[in-house]
């Protein structure tokens, strides 16, 4: 990912057993998240709870050559953690997080409260629900092309890396499926990594925060002044021309009148 | 053209984001507002993960508020001494406003009385405001004090460590801004919001402030507070991306200079209505956020805790500008 990244197309492609379909997931490294949660209070909706989600995925895509129910039956999904209930088993929803506090005390989660089995099940539902609508936990059936070849069978996924996912390194996994039942399973890392100028910055608000963080108000000072003065330079230019385009040609000094009637009284006196 | 943000990890448009960056400091320059309140949801709706558009906003606004700041001054719009009061008062009214909302989050009803709170103050600012710019514009009452403001000057006078602020043309007691935007910082620790609606009409109508210094001296209040919040959220949080602040700031400079500009050619009282309907409209918004039931319950945490070192930062100030 350069300077000027405009997204990436990624294909994933290798030969499955004969017969078989395939399905693709990509998943990302486990993050903590907080969140607010609204709640209707007679005729108003208000912020009723705060939230801390660990051990949520940062990214969770998947990718099947038919519709998951007709390739493979629930007891290998549950095994497989093929949906997303996968994640509702290993996401771990804490609530009355105290949000005043700064990320590394958040994270240390010492004043969250563990909600009763159906509030954890309602928070991770809606959990599942904003990140499906940000675009970043997705399905795409008959997104994996799958062709008979004479090792098996070929299989081909082609998409458009989504732009709102961040560099880091995300888990491919592509399963075989025959008879409702996975047979043959393999796993790759794919590492999503800035270069240039954005690693530099990256790295930079990493190892020297508090350096970073003086700069990058310096910075944007400079920028506020730098435009003031040419802004202001400007201005000057145009109020220094207008008078002699508009009507004093010859670059005559220009009598303003109340000084002109000063400088008279000044003569008879 | 697309840009990558090393921060935020994400591809944005160069235009889209100088263009956002545009319209709010031409908001900025010409009422006086930091900006706060559009830059975060406007930056999280192209795309960008909700803290590190707080903090790179708060970025973006250190520039945006420079470069107005520098055109007020050339202007003499800016009153250092009771910038320096202000953000003092303001900064302590936060540190106890945190405190507040803690006791508040105890008792269980915080956010409804904190949204109630801030749904009530921008109806009543915002009414007061377009109301009696209305009566002075069609009646020609343009600084003419009522008999009231001489009565309360009267008593506010008699408070000890009265000071001049020549910048402003007014004479008060260190302790009559100092105690206002002490109350304005409870609220905006409360409200979660930097305050430039409450706190411009509380120096045009309370500390009786031209209309075009308390633009430009809340302008010099939020440099300051943005700045130090800045340097915070990249010190502690690692959030601020720098390519995104100045991104938004090349079109928050180019719109603060040009709102600063525009202000010069509308009176005090135009300046005001047209912060008094931005702080109805921001109201409206609020009400139908309350009323409407949001599609996902729940949204991320945008703002982290960064209050009690600008606190320090503002003594330093007071005892600088102050003297």
């Amino acid at each position: 990912m350069g300077a000027f990244y405009n997204g990436a197309r990624v294909r994933i492609e290798g030969t499955a057993p004969a017969d078989s379909s395939v399905l693709v997931i990509i998943e990302g490294t486990e993050r903590d998240e907080f969140f607010n949660r609204k709640g209707r209070m007679g005729l108003i909706w208000l912020t009723v709870d705060r939230i801390h989600v660990k051990h949520a995925p940062s990214i969770f895509l998947r990718f099947t050559s038919a519709p998951l129910g007709s390739m493979v039956d629930e007891r290998d999904i549950q095994k497989y953690d093929l949906d997303e209930a996968a994640i509702h088993d290993r996401v771990r929803v804490l609530s009355h997080c105290k949000c005043s506090l700064t990320a590394r005390q958040q994270q240390n989660g010492a004043h969250d409260v563990v909600p009763d089995a159906s509030y954890a099940a309602l928070l991770c539902a809606d959990f599942l629900k904003l990140k499906e609508g940000e675009g970043i936990y997705f399905e795409q059936s008959g997104a994996v092309k799958v062709v008979p070849s004479a090792s098996g069978t070929a299989y081909a996924l082609v998409f458009d890396w989504p732009k709102k996912i961040p560099p880091g390194r995300y888990r491919v996994a592509a399963y075989a499926c025959r008879g409702q039942q996975v047979i043959a399973q393999s796993a790759a890392t794919l590492e999503l990594a800035e270069v240039g100028f954005p690693a530099y910055m990256a790295e930079l608000a990493s190892t020297h925060p508090w350096i970073y963080g003086i700069a990058a108000v310096l910075a944007a000072i400079l920028a506020g002044f730098l435009t003031d003065l040419f802004t202001s330079r400007l201005q000057r230019r145009r109020k220094s021309k207008a008078p002699s385009e508009a009507g004093n040609p010859e670059g005559e000094p220009r009598v303003i009148p109340g000084i002109a009637s000063q400088r008279k009284v000044v003569h008879h006196s | 053209m697309r840009i990558l943000l090393p921060i935020a990890g994400i591809s944005v448009h160069i235009w889209t984001v100088i263009g956002i960056g545009g319209v709010i400091g031409l908001l900025s320059g010409l009422l006086g507002i930091g900006g706060g309140f559009l830059m975060t949801p406007i930056l999280m709706m192209v795309g960008v993960p909700p803290t590190v558009a707080a903090a790179s906003g708060t970025n973006a606004i250190v520039a945006t508020s420079s470069s107005g700041v520098a055109a007020h001054f050339r202007l003499h719009n800016v009153d250092m001494r009771m910038g320096a009061i202000l953000l003092l008062g303001g900064l302590a009214g936060d540190g106890i406003g945190v405190h507040f909302v803690s006791i508040l989050q105890r008792l269980g009803n915080a956010d409804f009385v904190i949204t109630l709170t801030y749904v009530v103050m921008l109806g009543l600012v915002g009414s007061f405001i377009v109301h009696d710019s209305w009566r002075k514009m069609r009646k020609g009452l343009v600084g003419r004090p009522s008999r009231d403001t001489r009565h309360r000057r009267s008593l506010l006078s008699r408070l000890p460590l009265q000071m001049d602020f020549p910048h402003s043309g007014v004479r008060h007691s260190f302790f009559t801004p100092f105690t206002l935007c002490f109350m304005v910082g409870i609220l905006t620790a409360i409200m979660g919001v930097a305050g430039g609606f409450i706190v411009v009409p509380m120096m045009v109508y309370l500390l009786r402030m031209p209309a075009h210094v308390a633009v430009g001296t809340s302008l010099f209040q939020a440099l300051f507070t943005c700045a130090g919040a800045t340097v915070m959220q990249a010190g502690s949080n690692h959030i601020v991306d720098l390519v995104l602040a100045l991104l938004v700031a090349v079109g928050s400079t180019i719109g603060a200079q040009v709102g600063a500009q525009l202000s010069r050619h509308l009176r005090g009282e135009q300046l005001m209505i047209l912060l008094g309907f931005l702080a109805l409209g921001v109201m409206v918004k609020m009400v139908f956020g309350l009323v409407l039931q949001p599609s996902v319950p729940i949204s991320q945490i945008a703002a982290l805790d960064v209050v009690k070192p600008l606190q320090h930062m503002a003594v330093g100030l007071v005892f600088f500008f102050g003297r």
